[in-house]
């Protein structure tokens, strides 16, 4: 189960990941599409979690308590970088308790409409459609 | 165009493409059945007998449906149904789904022809930027010292006190060093759609669009870039894929 990825030269400083990862495929596909309103009927099992885990908010003492000890744990006499972004592992760091009182305030779009549609009210079943948004950080404009 | 004598089970609903598209031979659909087409006029729908309707939010169906749609896309234009559209058995796709919508679709299928959808996502280094904020910073590299060989318990305040800088200066760091790289992007995109950053560390998340015949072009900006801010950041590119991001408005 792979999606292919175009193949490129040695030496690339992107991370083009070979396969969409289920953190990707959630991020990218999960609130997206065309609606045909009378028939999308999803009840998500073992979804929602994920995202959940996936989407903390970033504005919390969770997150704050998590940079902290990242800062703790920093070796100032090293330079560069480390590994690629670890979506998921990042987020299993760090304090648990309170996680996911933290975490449902940070659903973000993957749980959200992109699309404003005015007639949500039609599918009992698409609970992931009334999921709060969180708040939006300054920089965000579009 | 009627389905006489189709079976009565459910139908999941992957895409819309036009009615001579070719179905990819590797995927597997939702719950491992087959790849089907029910055309309508000048469109078709991809679809998939279900075994078990009430099985269908699974993260693998997930996977299933991004990769017959991002496979359906290599190919020819697609329009991504919402994960989890699924047609009753008694009713006729082709009569009731496609053909009242059948132009509005083929028109949709027409304006994203020749394009791939990409996401890329741009975040800070961690530990790169970790060590800018505490050395330009003296307020955190003293808290820094503070917490040092404390637990979590003994120094919360200080703890709580040293994340929020930390995050707030990314914040502050992202607002103006992600217009640039953008500006790059959309340059070479034919569309693009911001997404919501996710995480503290993350710069910037945009889906583009991109003609296929100027995907090196893209390719090179956005390689470009990655190379020119190595010290500090890390970007991620996903696909090609399907169009999710810009399903026209119907």
């Amino acid at each position: 189960m792979s999606t292919s990825t175009v193949e490129r030269s040695r030496g690339s400083y992107v991370d083009r990941p070979s396969s969409s990862s289920l953190a990707d495929v959630i991020e990218i596909i999960l609130d997206k599409g065309l609606v045909i309103d009378a028939y999308v009927r999803v009840s998500l099992v073992g979804i929602e979690v994920l995202t959940i885990d996936a989407r903390i908010v970033i504005a919390s003492v969770d997150t704050y308590l998590r940079f902290a000890e990242a800062t703790n744990r920093l070796d100032l006499t090293q330079q560069g970088g480390r590994d690629l972004p670890e979506m998921m592992g990042g987020m299993m760091e760090g304090g648990s308790k309170g996680k996911t009182q933290g975490a449902v305030e940070g659903i973000k779009d993957a749980l959200t409409p992109d699309d404003d549609d005015s007639d949500e009210s039609s599918n009992q079943e698409k609970t992931r459609r009334r999921t709060k948004r969180p708040a939006r950080s300054s920089s965000e404009s579009e | 165009m009627s389905e006489e004598g189709a079976p009565s089970a459910d139908r999941y609903l992957y895409g819309i493409v036009l009615a001579d598209a070719e179905l990819p031979t590797g995927p597997d659909g939702v719950q491992g059945n087959a790849l089907t087409v029910v055309g309508s006029g000048p469109v078709a729908a991809v679809v998939t007998e279900l075994v078990d309707p009430d099985m269908l939010g699974t993260p693998e169906a997930l996977q299933n449906h991004s990769v017959v749609l991002d496979e359906l896309a290599e190919k020819q234009p697609v329009l991504p149904l919402a994960f989890g559209t699924v047609v009753p058995g008694e009713t006729d796709i082709a009569d009731e789904v496609l053909a009242p919508q059948a132009d509005v679709f083929a028109e949709a299928l027409g304006q994203l022809s020749g394009l791939s959808q990409f996401t890329l996502r741009i975040s800070f280094d961690r530990d790169a930027i970790l060590r800018e904020i505490v050395r330009g910073n003296p307020e955190v590299a003293e808290l820094r010292e503070r917490i040092s060989g404390t637990s979590e318990d003994e120094t919360r305040n200080e703890r709580i006190r040293l994340g929020e800088i930390v995050v707030k200066t990314m914040e502050n760091w992202r607002t103006t060093e992600a217009p640039p790289i953008l500006e790059q992007i959309r340059s070479v995109a034919e569309e693009t759609a911001m997404r919501e950053v996710g995480q503290a560390e993350d710069v910037a998340e945009v889906a583009v669009l991109i003609r296929k015949d100027t995907l090196d072009e893209f390719d090179s900006v956005v390689e470009g870039l990655a190379e020119a801010n190595q010290e500090r950041m890390r970007f991620r590119l996903v696909g090609p894929q399907a169009p999710y991001d810009f399903v026209p408005e119907m």
